[in-house]
């Protein structure tokens, strides 16, 4: 079995779902579209037992939505070999938005999904959906987010490999890719201003001596404002 | 003319609380939906309907097709999904094969000019950054928590066929068997109170002494992201905007710093008491009551002093 992992960072569930390809088999890629710095998170990954690491960084992709990215992902896809059997990505990361690229990649690749992912089995897999619990049979090819529920965060990390297995890294002509369809300019989604967010100007600062004057006088508060 | 607003429901209060969302938009609001579904006394102005052809099970792929052919025909200025866990599955999937932007897991947005904005927390401390798509129609997926229900009235929208049938051949999944999930921390987001704990709590035993304020005030213990990132407690209790939206009578925050993306899920608390060492954390900028302290004196003083 090959699978495909597309990360972002280490810290969300994408460590959820290397963990999870790490469980299944050990021909395990890495894949991941940001700046160079993200050569970090490939780095672990490789370290923490993936066989191949795959950074696709290119200036003109600065500020590609999450379509782009997963236009981007889908070429990098493509010329790493195309012949997954199986990709994952975390469900989310620290910012919601990265929930979408799993299932846009499986809708660009015309791949069955699973999302939310908490078991994986040979056939089928168990994903949660709104307080349900769904066994559902898929045929590979097949793309899946991870649950962040899903395998432990903490695998075992292997030392001292790091020189033995580079990363490949790729920029736009490698993958092939239109450069008017990604990066800011070419992401559908657009950043249209930025605000300041307003603070609350009539909050009350309690003080009191000690604590415990501290603590009554925030009860006092509340009781005059009948919230207690 | 009226900008036509598009919801995607599917019978689930999650999806139901999208009329109310796009009516606050102040566009004529209709649905689509799948098979049938009775929204008779929901005001929507026309409910488009896709042929199940007698196929209960879902399929995303199956759905995306379906709905992206019958949203093309309809063709709203915005199109909107619910963000609980189908939404989340079915939307980006759509948008996809829409090859439309979408904007995620929105509270708060509005149309200007027939462009509709969301407002998110952005990543730098203090912002919120507006967004908008280039591409027809406008997606969002719309966290359920921030909208009602939305009243029943003698509205009848008008049944439209699409012409749309949902088509096997673009199946690619079966479903076996599904059950109930265990339950999580549900009583968090009905809450009356809330004590929410952050990286100030110092490490996981941290969160005894919030459990036990919780429990003699009758409340429920929350965290920040940055507990769950530490592992000091489990990703059900994270409030925020990759967590849950809560709107309780009162929210201690208790050593969090106050991240835009963290108070996204609590500032609609009727009243939200601060707790932070730091007379600069951001948290203060949403709170009624702020208290600068260390948690660990001020909290066992509540205890000891908070009425029956």
């Amino acid at each position: 079995m090959k699978i495909l992992v597309c990360v972002k960072d280490l810290e969300s569930s994408d460590l959820n779902a290397l963990n999870a390809a790490l469980a299944l088999t050990e021909d395990v890629t890495v894949l991941t579209v940001g700046p160079y710095e993200s050569l970090t998170a490939l780095k672990e990954a490789l370290a923490r037992g993936a066989l191949r690491g795959i950074l696709v960084t290119d200036k003109s992709m600065a500020g590609s939505d999450t379509l782009a990215t997963a236009k981007i992902l889908k070429k990098a896809i493509e010329k790493a070999g195309n012949d997954f059997d199986l990709i994952l990505t975390g469900r989310e990361s620290k910012d919601s938005a990265t929930a979408q690229i799993g299932p846009m990649l499986a809708e660009l690749m015309d791949l069955g999904q699973i999302t939310n992912a908490v078991k994986i089995g040979e056939g089928t897999a168990v994903k949660e959906e709104d307080g349900r619990v769904i066994e559902v049979a898929y045929e590979c090819p097949v793309l899946m987010t991870v649950s962040r529920d899903m395998g432990t965060r903490d695998a075992y990390v292997m030392s001292g490999i790091f020189d033995r297995k580079p990363v490949e890294i790729w920029d736009a002509e490698d993958i092939c890719i239109d450069k008017s369809k990604v990066g800011e300019k070419g992401s559908p989604t657009k950043i249209i201003r930025i605000e300041k967010a307003v603070a609350k100007t009539d909050g009350e600062w309690i003080e009191g001596d000690t604590a415990a004057e501290t603590a009554g006088r925030l009860i006092e508060r509340l009781r005059e404002e009948r919230t207690i | 003319m009226k900008e036509e607003i598009l919801v995607f429901t599917d019978g689930t209060e999650d999806s139901l609380k999208l009329i109310d969302a796009g009516s606050k938009l102040g566009g004529a609001v209709s649905a689509l939906i799948v098979g049938e579904a009775d929204l008779s006394s929901y005001p929507v102005n026309n409910v488009y309907t896709i042929d199940d052809n007698g196929i209960s099970d879902y399929d995303t792929a199956m759905y995306a097709h379906a709905i992206a052919d019958a949203v093309k025909s309809i063709s709203p200025s915005v199109f909107m999904f619910a963000a609980n866990d189908r939404g989340r599955d079915l939307a980006p999937r759509t948008a996809a094969r829409l090859d439309a932007g979408i904007t995620s897991d929105v509270t708060e947005m509005a149309l200007e000019g027939g462009k509709l904005l969301a407002r998110k927390a952005g990543d730098k401390k203090g912002e919120i950054v507006v967004i908008g798509t280039d591409t027809l129609p406008q997606m969002v997926t719309v966290r359920p928590e921030a909208f009602d229900l939305p009243e029943k009235g003698y509205m009848k929208g008008e049944a439209v066929k699409t012409g749309t049938v949902l088509d096997p051949a673009f199946k690619k999944t079966d479903t076996v068997g599904t059950g109930d999930a265990e339950k999580k921390s549900s009583s968090i987001a009905s809450a009356d109170i809330i004590v929410a704990g952050g990286r100030g709590l110092g490490g996981p035993e941290g969160f005894k002494l919030l459990r036990e304020f919780a429990d003699r005030i009758g409340g429920e213990v929350a965290c920040s992201a940055a507990c769950v990132d530490q592992g000091w407690i489990d990703h059900s209790y994270l409030i925020g905007q990759t967590g849950l939206m809560v709107r309780p009578k009162i929210y201690f925050a208790c050593g969090i710093s106050g991240s835009i993306q963290h108070m996204a899920g609590a500032e609609g608390s009727d009243i939200i008491v601060a707790i932070n060492k730091d007379r600069d954390a951001q948290v203060f900028d949403y709170a009624d009551y702020k208290i600068v302290g260390d948690l660990y004196e001020v909290i066992p003083e509540l205890i000891k002093a908070w009425p029956i």
